[in-house]
Order: structure tokens, then sequence, then C-alpha cells
């Protein structure tokens, strides 16, 4: 109880802030309870389907549109929204989540892990072949290619401000404007 | 045993709620005045801004990937950057050769 209590208290000494990364300790033990809470049977699941290829360019356009605002294009979480998340989304071409099994990265798509940022998506069941074909590109990201990445893009979703902003940045950048694009965030 | 390892549970699941950042990136345009390693001053109007491009920076150009030793002095340049460790950090670079 005592070693719980200290545990504990070092823990929330770091504050509540989703500025301050978690420390060791604290991703250790949430690391080996979200391990913890997968069942065997959902770690051997195996895909329905064969990782066609026409799967893997569905699901990259799935992912563009859904996943990549917090997850990156790349898979690197490098994006405006996973920076600010806490627990961070992981980089899903490193091995932590590469070596998870192909059920257990089809049960965290689907069932979402509570208490992050990750939602949960599709139907309850194994069988939704969506999240089967996400399941495939995952395992494709660490060799994705740039031209794939700036295909993304354009799958990317954008509002039709982000649209307008887009516009007046190409015509900056092909010389046709001088004066900086309006933009949302702050214009340097 | 099992209450403790509730309470550990407990205590590192509340401390696991997520929070997104608020603010937009910066948005750094003009033209590339100087490249010291990984630093790009970008000018604009005179004023100087200087942005730290990482290996997780993408590379943009005329609609296709780019590349960090594409990028010259005197290129047109729209950086989407963030503020980290008090210094602009490129999340994402576009440029054109010359203005065109």
């Amino acid at each position: 109880m005592v070693c719980a209590g200290a545990a504990a208290g070092v823990i929330v000494a770091g504050g509540f802030s989703a500025r301050n990364r978690p420390g060791k300790l604290e991703a250790r033990l949430a690391g080996w309870a979200l391990r913890a809470s997968v069942p065997q049977e959902q770690r051997a699941l195996k895909a329905p389907i064969a990782p066609l290829p026409e799967y893997l360019a569905e699901a990259r356009e799935h992912y563009a549109d859904h996943c990549a605002g917090c997850h990156g294009n790349n898979g690197s979480g490098e994006t405006m929204l996973g920076r600010g998340l806490n627990p961070a989304p992981p980089d899903l071409r490193l091995d932590a989540t590469q070596r998870k099994t192909d059920g257990e990265l089809y049960g965290i798509i689907q069932n979402g892990v509570r208490l992050s940022g990750m939602p949960g998506f599709g139907n309850p069941g194994n069988g939704d072949l969506e999240t089967w074909k996400l399941v495939f590109f995952l395992r494709h990201l660490p060799a994705l290619t740039a031209e794939e990445e700036v295909e993304m893009e354009n799958a990317n979703p954008i509002t039709p401000a982000e649209l307008k902003e887009r516009q007046a940045e190409d015509a900056f950048l092909n010389g046709e404007a001088d004066q900086p694009a309006k933009a949302k965030g702050k214009v340097r | 045993m099992k209450r403790i390892l509730m309470v550990v549970l407990v205590a590192v699941m509340m401390m696991a709620i997520p929070a997104v950042a608020h603010g937009n990136m910066d948005h750094v345009l003009g033209t590339v005045s100087k490249i010291a390693g990984n630093v790009v001053t970008v000018e604009k109007d005179g004023v100087a801004t200087e942005v730290v491009v990482t290996a997780t920076t993408s590379w943009e150009t005329g609609g296709k990937p780019g590349k960090q030793s594409e990028l010259k002095v005197g290129d047109r340049v729209v950086i989407h950057a963030m503020k980290m460790g008090g210094k602009e950090t490129a999340h994402e670079v576009r440029y054109a050769h010359g203005g065109k």
C-alpha cells in the first residue's frame, strides 16, 4: 500500500497539465496496463482478408481522412493535435507499435484507448473490414514513400477557409502575389 | 495485492486524461535569406524569422515531395511552424525556387 501510495504521489506531483510529458514510471505503468488489458484471443486475431494493393490504397485515403489529424500522414504523431495530446500518439512506425499483433492493432482502432485521445471507430466485433485494411496500412507506414505522403495531403480534411489559405499560399509561392496569405495562425 | 494494483492503475489512468493544445500553427512566409545547418532564416518586408527544421519536417515543392538539400537562398517559402522550446520549429516547408 505504501509503495502504491508513493507511486501515485510521484505521478500526481507531475500535475495534470497536458504540457507535461508523463514520467518514466507513469508511462511504464500505463503501457503495462494497456498490454495487460488485451485478451489473448484479441492478440491472436487474424485478418479475414488478404492485404491486397487496392485495400492498401483505400486504407491510405481512409487514414489520411480520419487518422492523420493526430497521427500525421507518416504516422509520426508530429501534428498540431498530436503534439498537444497527453498521452501523445505513438510514432506508429516504431517497434512499440509494429511489434503489436494484427489483432491488437485491430482492437485499438476498433475500441480506442480509454483515457487517451484515441477514440473507438467502427462497429463492435472482429469483422470490420475497413479496420482490417487500416491494420494493413499501419504495417506499411514504415515504408511509406514521399510520393504517397504528398498524395495523402490531398485526402486530408480541409475547411473552406483552409482551402482559401492554401490557394493564397500557392499564389505567393508562384510569385503571383507578394502579400502573405491570410492565415488562421499568426503570419510572420 | 489486487487492491494495491487497483490504486496504482486508477492513479495512472487519472494522469492520462487527454487534453488538446489550443491555437494554430504559425505561418512563416517570405524569401530564404540564410541557411545555417538546420536553421532557415526567412525574410519578409525587412523582418527576419529563424525557423528550425527537424528530421520530421515535411518538404514539398510544386505539389511534389521536396528535400531540405534543395532549398536555396532566394527561394520563396511557406512554412507552417510551432514554437517549441522558444524556437519556431517547422512542421511543413513548401518552397519554390526563385519565386517560381
